[in-house]
């Protein structure tokens, strides 16, 4: 045995103190946000990355350089309010969606003093706080109703949910296994319940189009998910899955709206509901076996609806965070107002991505250019005549809409006349849940 | 100079003189017991305190708020959160019987089936090498992709699994449809990534059993299943033991599969837990009331721990002579 | 071994490769999709002989989400939150073995219970903690908290090999003038090196996969694999032959350790059973 003190106490805990030391001084600190370096946070979607590359564009022009990490949508919210409550942003610009809008405006820089406003302003006013606009839109999503060309010709496009069932039959009969799909899982309710109950005099809160904290407070929050209009269109949906058989059976169990990509671009279905933005994924041929056979049009209206077809367009935004050094949040302003004033960037998104500009003389331009899909996108969704917001917004929001999509597959797994009840359940979890605890 | 030293039953060497070159009073103290056994842990301890219970205090602190990005301040709010969590029929109808009964299902099928392969893969055959290997690689893959791959398999459109029905002359089934086997597909889907977690540490227990009492066996002529069942099952009783509630600690908070497959659907049928925490808490960023939904499942869990633990330290402390 | 009938044998071992089947399918599947072309990732069997490396090149070269880095970024935290755990856990899996008293027995019942508690209930919290204390989105952050999950089963699993260790040789030392700390390090962890092995091993795969640690301790300075490939499930869908090539990716790493050091791993999980 060795007569050596050795390897101590002493220098065990020397040596994992020196360890611990090293790791710490090894471990990047944050990097203070130099005015000429933006840190911008956003999800990979190919348009929002698209929106990037022209703020990159921008950015070099104004010598600034942009880092850009992406953040998963799973963590996206959670990510940044954690990030507003801290007491420096890591991100300068981040993208904001009109979902967000009520949630994040106390923490978000106004950006109208800078910002020059292109864009409508009945699709940014939830962007507002105190008075002060905190985003700037770079692109509206908007859903639709994809068809296939080969299976439904332009006259027989339906207008009617009675005439959807009838072409999706029809479509059916000439061999396609599905006629109509869409995402009923959360998030992905709007592509089969509510495009439809909207599109049929029904609302999830009285009084119908109701979206703000202040219309729905003074709607006293009353459910709609009660009112005839609404059960009709649910048992609608179930007629289409059990007895007409023109939907699957996996929207009774709550589809994402990757089935539908799946399924419509292995040329399972007649007519998907998604995003406009999926035209040119569904167009590639590298993705999609259907590629030369895809078009579009708007929803089809429900027997109750008085007021014409609706349709939804709300923008994806870029806001830049308060909680940032002065000079960082002005050179991000700056940056903005570049990007969003450029027309060659809105024009770019339409071209490379399919997403609708938000900036109104490019829509126009675009118009007049006699770019046919652009014609046909800006019909279905822009030129609605009865436009409408896709969310509400107040901060519980995601969280109705998950309740209101596990009662949606709840309905559709059980018997037809328990449907009522089932939504009279949803109404009740409405007010457990909503209005918001004290703000 | 040295002198031996009386060794006492618990390795504490008798009387307080322990013969150092420097004798400094400090290091003196340090060598005995209670310090000696104090720095061992510090480390451990002081790890554990900073990234586990001192996070934890801190969350109880939060769910006694009202706190969330619209209410920054977090003023105080009482027991407000907890009674929303425990009044919300999603919880106690829903999540909290779901994640007992995928507790008891997933870790009943694990072990036995864990139990099964190993006492299976316990001899020659040819290939054991290569299949001793594979049968771990389930744990390797990571849950979420794991998930995903179960929800393409089981798709009612695109799946394998209903490929293969139709292929035989079979209805394919909607699994996702109905409670059931929507819950069957998420235990499924458990069992196959963990059960190689217990066929590893079964076989590694089985390789350390003493022969004797086979040897003996044997020759008194005693057939496969009373061996099995007097000597071998007795044998691995204290790895199976604390090897099945750790398992169920982590299965009590499972999230990842249940949140691919089926998102706790249709409707409320398999929300569990770990979704109901992650629906409150993150999806709204109610942080209050999140962290009280927390910390009522963390009390479960551990009064549930806290009611075996008297089994678990008998087992782990055992009862030792030596 | 008894001798067996070749019947019943044959049964065995079938059942053995139908086993073997049944846990491999998924991940034949999975690798299956990875190599398919984007078109025929959701018709993965009768896509005929198609095959495409379009998902791997996809998943590696999507702007922003650096996927190299983070696999890079995930074998160097895992290796580093293992190395730490076993330097924290190897003194405290040694106590628990040479005491009974009742502090032994409390830091026992500690960490027993420290470990029943969920990870939802802290992570929130810890990331709110670890933004005050600037320890958020560095190195040794995440390799901390990740370690300090790891204290109860690797303390349990020391403990077992220590009390394999016979007491005689570190007395001998201590008569000879070691100290405690000495005798601890020099003569009984040499002896625990196969439940080291095989606490590394596992440990290290467990942290290769982590998610919620890193998803909540890190932010875009480290970018780590196991979050990166949840950015794959986006708002407008699932990438899901990117993520079958990122996750088949990430298996290899972890498929050669296992098959390197199973002996090791098997010998070191046997000393969990030393009595």
């Amino acid at each position: 045995m060795s007569q050596r003190q050795g390897l101590s106490r002493r220098t065990f805990l020397g040596t994992t103190g020196a360890g611990l030391a090293g790791l710490g001084l090894f471990s990047p600190r944050l990097v203070d946000a130099q005015a000429r370096v933006l840190s911008v946070a956003y999800m990979p979607h190919p348009v929002i990355q698209n929106a990037v590359e022209s703020l990159r564009k921008a950015a070099n022009q104004l010598k600034v350089d942009l880092d850009t990490p992406a953040i998963a949508y799973m963590d996206y919210v959670q990510s940044q309010t954690a990030q507003f409550m801290g007491p420096r942003n890591r991100y300068q610009i981040i993208w904001n969606n009109d979902d967000w809008g009520q949630l994040f405006g106390p923490f978000l820089e106004p950006i109208d003093d800078v910002v020059k406003q292109v864009w409508a302003d009945d699709r940014a006013w939830m962007m507002k706080y105190k008075g002060r606009q905190t985003a700037a839109p770079f692109v509206l999503t908007c859903g639709c109703m994809f068809y296939r060309t080969d299976l439904i010709s332009e006259a027989e496009i339906p207008k009617t949910l009675d005439e959807l069932v009838e072409a999706a039959k029809r479509a059916q009969g000439k061999g396609v296994k599905w006629g109509i799909m869409g995402g009923s899982g959360f998030p992905h309710l709007w592509f089969t319940l509510l495009w439809s109950v909207w599109n049929n005099n029904a609302d999830l809160f009285m009084p119908f189009g109701a979206r703000s904290w202040e219309q729905l407070d003074k709607g006293k929050w009353t459910p709609g998910v009660t009112e005839k209009e609404f059960v009709n269109t649910v048992t609608w949906w179930w007629d289409a899955i059990h007895t007409h058989k023109i939907a699957p059976p996996s929207i009774a169990a709550g589809a994402t709206r990757t089935d539908t990509d799946a399924m419509f671009m292995q040329g399972d279905v007649a007519f998907a509901f998604q995003d406009t933005t999926l035209l040119g994924t569904y167009r590639d041929p590298q993705k999609s076996k259907i590629a030369d056979k895809v078009s579009l049009a708007g929803f089809p209206m429900g027997p109750h609806n008085k007021k014409g077809r609706i349709g939804w367009f709300d923008c994806w935004f870029w806001s830049v965070p308060k909680n940032n050094p002065s000079d960082a949040k002005k050179t991000a302003k700056e940056l903005i107002n570049a990007v969003i004033g450029s027309k060659e960037s809105h024009r770019d998104i339409w071209m490379k991505t399919g997403g609708v500009p938000a900036h109104l003389e490019v829509q126009k331009e675009l118009l007049a250019s006699g770019d046919a899909d652009y014609k046909k996108v800006h019909a279905a969704t822009v030129g609605s005549p009865q436009p409408i917001h896709s969310a509400y917004y107040w901060p519980l929001w995601p969280e109705i809409h998950s309740l209101t999509s596990k009662a949606f597959t709840q309905a559709l797994t059980g018997p037809r006349d328990k449907i009522a009840e089932v939504m009279a359940g949803l109404a009740r979890e409405y007010r457990l849940r909503a209005p918001v605890p004290p703000r | 100079m040295s002198e031996p030293l009386a060794v006492a039953r618990d390795g504490r060497p008798a009387g307080t003189a322990v013969p150092l070159r420097r004798a400094g009073a400090l290091r003196a103290w340090l060598e005995r017991d209670t310090p000696f056994q104090c720095q061992l842990v510090a480390l451990s301890f002081g790890v554990m305190l900073l990234f586990q219970l001192v996070p934890i205090a801190h969350g109880i602190l939060i769910s006694l708020r009202h706190f969330s990005p619209w209410n920054p301040q977090g003023d105080f709010a009482g027991a407000y959160n907890y009674v929303r969590v425990l009044t919300n029929p999603v919880f106690y109808r829903y999540a909290l019987p779901n994640t007992f009964l995928f507790l008891v299902l997933a870790v009943a099928v694990e072990v036995t089936c864990g139990l099964g392969i190993a006492l299976l893969i316990n001899r020659r055959f040819p290939g054991e090498r290569a299949v001793k290997t594979l049968l771990v690689l389930p744990l390797l893959v990571a849950p979420v992709v794991a998930g995903l791959m179960f929800y393409w398999m089981f798709h009612a459109d695109f799946g394998l699994v209903n490929g293969i029905l139709n292929a035989l002359g079979l209805p394919g089934v909607l699994w996702f449809n109905r409670p059931w086997t929507a819950f069957g597909v998420i235990v499924l889907a458990d069992v196959w990534t963990y059960t190689p977690w217990f066929v590893l540490i079964i076989y590694s227990g089985l390789q350390t059993l003493p022969p004797e009492p086979f040897e003996a066996a044997r020759i008194d002529g005693a057939d496969v299943w009373n061996i099995f069942r007097h000597i071998t099952l007795p044998l691995l009783y204290p790895i199976l033991s604390i090897t099945v509630l750790i398992r169920s600690f982590d299965a009590f908070r499972v999230f990842d599969v249940v949140w691919t497959l089926t998102g706790g659907g249709p409707g409320n049928a398999t929300e569990t837990f770990g979704t109901f925490v992650y629906r409150i808490g993150y999806l709204t960023v109610n942080y209050g009331e999140g962290a009280a939904a927390a910390m009522v499942g963390a009390a479960i869990i551990m009064v549930a721990g806290i009611l075996v633990y008297g089994t678990f330290a008998r087992v782990v402390w055992g009862r030792r002579t030596a | 071994m008894p001798r067996r009938r070749p019947a019943v044998r044959a049964l065995e071992v079938g059942a053995i490769y139908t086993v073997t089947a049944i846990a491999l399918f998924p991940i034949l599947y999975l690798v299956l999709t990875a190599f398919r072309p984007p078109r025929d990732v959701f018709s993965v069997l009768s896509a005929g002989l198609h095959f495409s490396v379009a998902n791997f090149v996809g998943a590696f070269t999507w702007k922003g989400i650096r996927l190299r880095d983070a696999f890079v970024n995930s074998a160097v935290i895992a290796s580093a939150s293992t190395i730490f755990a076993l330097v924290i856990t190897l003194p405290s899996g040694y106590m628990l073995a040479r005491y009974r008293g009742r502090l032994a027995r409390s830091w026992f019942f500690l960490i027993y219970v420290v470990r029943t508690i969920p990870y939802v209930s802290w992570v929130l919290p810890l990331y709110l903690l670890a933004q005050r204390l600037e320890l958020y989105d560095t190195y040794s952050g995440v390799i901390a908290a990740q370690a300090a999950f790891h204290v109860t089963f690797y303390s349990w699993i020391f403990k077992g090999f220590f009390e394999g260790v016979p007491r005689e040789l570190e007395d001998a030392a201590l008569v000879d003038g070691c100290t405690r700390w000495g005798a601890f390090v020099r003569v009984a962890v040499p002896q625990a090196v196969p439940g080291i092995m095989a606490a590394g091993i596992l440990g290290w795969i467990w942290a290769w996969n982590e998610l919620l640690i890193a998803l909540f301790m890190t932010a875009e300075t480290i970018p780590m694999y196991s979050k990166t490939i949840s950015t794959f499930i986006t708002e407008m869908g699932v990438e899901w032959g990117r993520m079958a090539a990122a996750g088949v990716t990430a298996m290899v790493p972890a498929v050669i350790v296992t098959v390197f050091c199973y002996r090791y791993i098997v010998a070191g999980l046997g000393g969990l059973h030393e009595r």
